[in-house]
């Protein structure tokens, strides 16, 4: 019934709006020092009593809790560009090899402790895999789509593969690649935000631009390509864009799963397909749910932090298989 | 005036020859069937006339130039073709598809103007969708199906409309249905038609011209009439048939007996 009543795209952006709002404040208080909604509105504000609850929100941790919702809303777009180009339900930022690329990349830096940090490491070792996905798929006779996919899932399970013989060479660096493989926001703070924020709003504007070529291509490439589009500029321009917002928020969180993949699903059922419409629904959906589990992930067994992605497959895996059990026209 | 003009087309794809030699015209204004049995190419030949297949040999000319030499875009608003099966992945919305056709005028980029918004309404109300505009696309029929597919491409504002077997999975009524609006545009709007055909009875009864295709060769070309003979029926597609007129003065077949299939 709720899902009924929101399908206008301006209430559900303003309830969604409001809800990540309200989500961010109760995420704020949440830590080893609790705060009450006031008392963190007002350490906001630079308005509080204690000058510590201040340094508290202000130097760890209101940059974390941005970083998540920035991560969760750039895996959402890439998540909806990919969906959109493969036509393919199933589609994730990590279909093309970013996964497999970003991995290879954070464990070379562990093993050879080399003086680039893992994030970066990452951030261009999903870059890296991705364009050879593409220029392999661009040469291949398979029809591009097709081969994009294939391409992507063989590179994929081939650069795991060295990272598991990587770890199992150098055990030592196991805990720390194997954490960091896992995803979570342990200890990020302002410098990680900026460094999303060089690239992250990037891949997102460049996915916007393509909202209506992500329309045309859901009746498939032929009738997309009646319509007067080209197809290669399209898929180069989906694919950097996508990248681009995954290996940012790979680079400081590590690889997320599931946020990209259900976030656009749970925004086609309030809001219908219409890219222009699912693209930032999903953008607030994502950071919602990744907000939220972050928020399990450093409570449930605090001190110790559990890895997020842990807690994104347990909150979403079961509303995405209730909206498929209500038969939504999910797809 | 000849719009649309191949110049002894070779086409085929990978390492597959197609089509062999095609050498055919349409004119303004006139609706144009291409017939022949299953593999014969008349697919392959719509996705050159579109501009979405390159030639081997030869080439397209739309007026005076070489379709291969136009941008897709400029190519899109003279040209537009409704391709067989397509399927949407997404439920999107008969309007957002049918304002989809506006892409090739408006760009990919810009928003829509209000002079699209009356093209598309115009478009809708001509194929009689205006109360289906909000619907879904996965809730239609399979006619409401094909006249959205029809208004995308009107919307499109073409020259030249190519349809590959638009009726290929709808009964007897939405057939009729959908070929009474296609022929009106023909008349009223002096729109070009080439339009793949499967059921001969149908090609005679609405097209102008016909072109038989078989085996990747152009066999015939002419009225209806001139076209689907006893000769070409038993050559081309192995029946032993007639083309007579019906009661109400419409062209109809009558198919005696088949031939054993022999490749």
């Amino acid at each position: 019934m709720i899902i009924k009543k929101l399908r206008s795209v301006r209430s559900t952006l303003l309830f969604l709006g409001i809800t990540l709002l309200i989500g961010l404040i109760i995420s704020l208080g949440v830590g080893a020092v609790p705060l009450t909604p006031a008392e963190v509105l007002q350490a906001l504000f630079r308005n509080s009593s204690k000058t510590v609850y201040e340094t508290i929100i202000w130097d760890f941790r209101l940059a974390r809790v941005l970083l998540v919702c920035l991560c969760g809303a750039a895996l959402s777009a890439s998540g909806v560009a990919f969906q959109g180009l493969f036509r393919n339900p199933l589609a994730d930022p990590f279909v093309v090899g970013a996964s497999g690329g970003a991995a290879l990349g954070a464990t070379l830096s562990a093993v050879f402790g080399a003086s680039i940090p893992m994030g970066i490491a990452g951030f261009l070792g999903a870059l890296a895999a991705v364009l050879l996905v593409y220029s392999i798929a661009e040469s291949s006779n398979y029809g591009s789509i097709a081969a994009l996919l294939m391409a992507g899932a063989a590179l994929s399970t081939m650069l795991s593969a060295i990272v598991t013989l990587l770890l199992i060479l150098r055990e030592e660096v196991l805990y720390e690649v194997f954490a960091w493989l896992m995803g979570g926001f342990a200890g990020r703070s302002w410098s990680h935000l900026r460094q999303a924020l060089l690239v992250a709003p990037l891949g997102i504007v460049i996915i916007w631009l393509m909202v209506r070529p992500l329309d045309a291509l859901a009746a498939g490439e032929e009738s997309a390509e009646a319509l007067g589009l080209n197809l290669r500029q399209t898929r180069f321009m989906i694919i950097v864009g996508a990248s681009l917002a995954t290996a940012a928020a790979v680079a400081v969180s590590g690889i997320i799963g599931f946020v990209g993949l259900i976030a656009p699903h749970i925004a086609r059922t309030l809001v219908g397909a219409k890219h222009a419409k699912t693209l930032p629904i999903s953008m607030l959906l994502g950071a919602l749910l990744l907000l939220l589990a972050d928020g399990f992930a450093r409570t449930i067994m605090a001190p110790v932090e559990l890895p997020v992605g842990v807690f994104t497959a347990l909150l979403g895996g079961p509303f995405f298989l209730f909206l498929l059990r209500k038969g939504r026209n999910i797809i | 005036m000849k719009i649309l003009r191949t110049d002894q087309l070779d086409l085929g794809y990978n390492g597959k020859m197609v089509v062999k030699g095609l050498h055919m015209s349409i004119h303004q204004g006139e609706m144009v069937g291409l017939i022949g049995p299953n593999g014969a190419g008349k697919t392959t030949v719509l996705r050159a006339l579109a501009g979405l297949l390159k030639p081997r040999n030869g080439q397209v000319y739309y007026q005076k130039q070489s379709i291969s030499s136009l941008r897709a875009q400029d190519r899109a608003r003279n040209i537009s073709l409704v391709p067989q099966r397509e399927a949407f992945v997404w439920p999107l919305l008969v309007e957002d598809i049918v304002q989809l056709g506006r892409a090739p005028h408006r760009g990919w980029f810009l928003p829509f103007s209000s002079s699209d918004v009356s093209v598309v309404n115009r478009v809708l109300h001509l194929t009689g969708l205006s109360r289906l505009r909000k619907r879904s696309i996965n809730k239609l029929s399979g006619g409401e199906f094909q006249r959205v597919m029809i208004a995308r491409a009107l919307a499109q504002e073409p020259e030249v409309l190519l349809l590959d077997e638009p009726t290929s999975n709808l009964d007897i009524h939405h057939q009729i249905h959908v070929f009474d609006l296609v022929r009106k545009l023909v008349d009223e709007k002096h729109m070009s038609v080439v339009v793949a055909i499967h059921d001969l009875a149908l090609a005679a009864r609405y097209c102008d011209r016909l072109v038989l295709l078989h085996k990747g060769k152009q066999c015939a070309v002419g009225t209806p009439e001139e076209v689907l003979t006893s000769e070409n029926l038993q050559t081309v597609f192995g029946v032993r048939a007639s083309l007579y007129r019906d009661p109400l003065g419409y062209w109809a077949l009558s198919v005696k007996q088949t031939e054993p299939v022999n490749d």
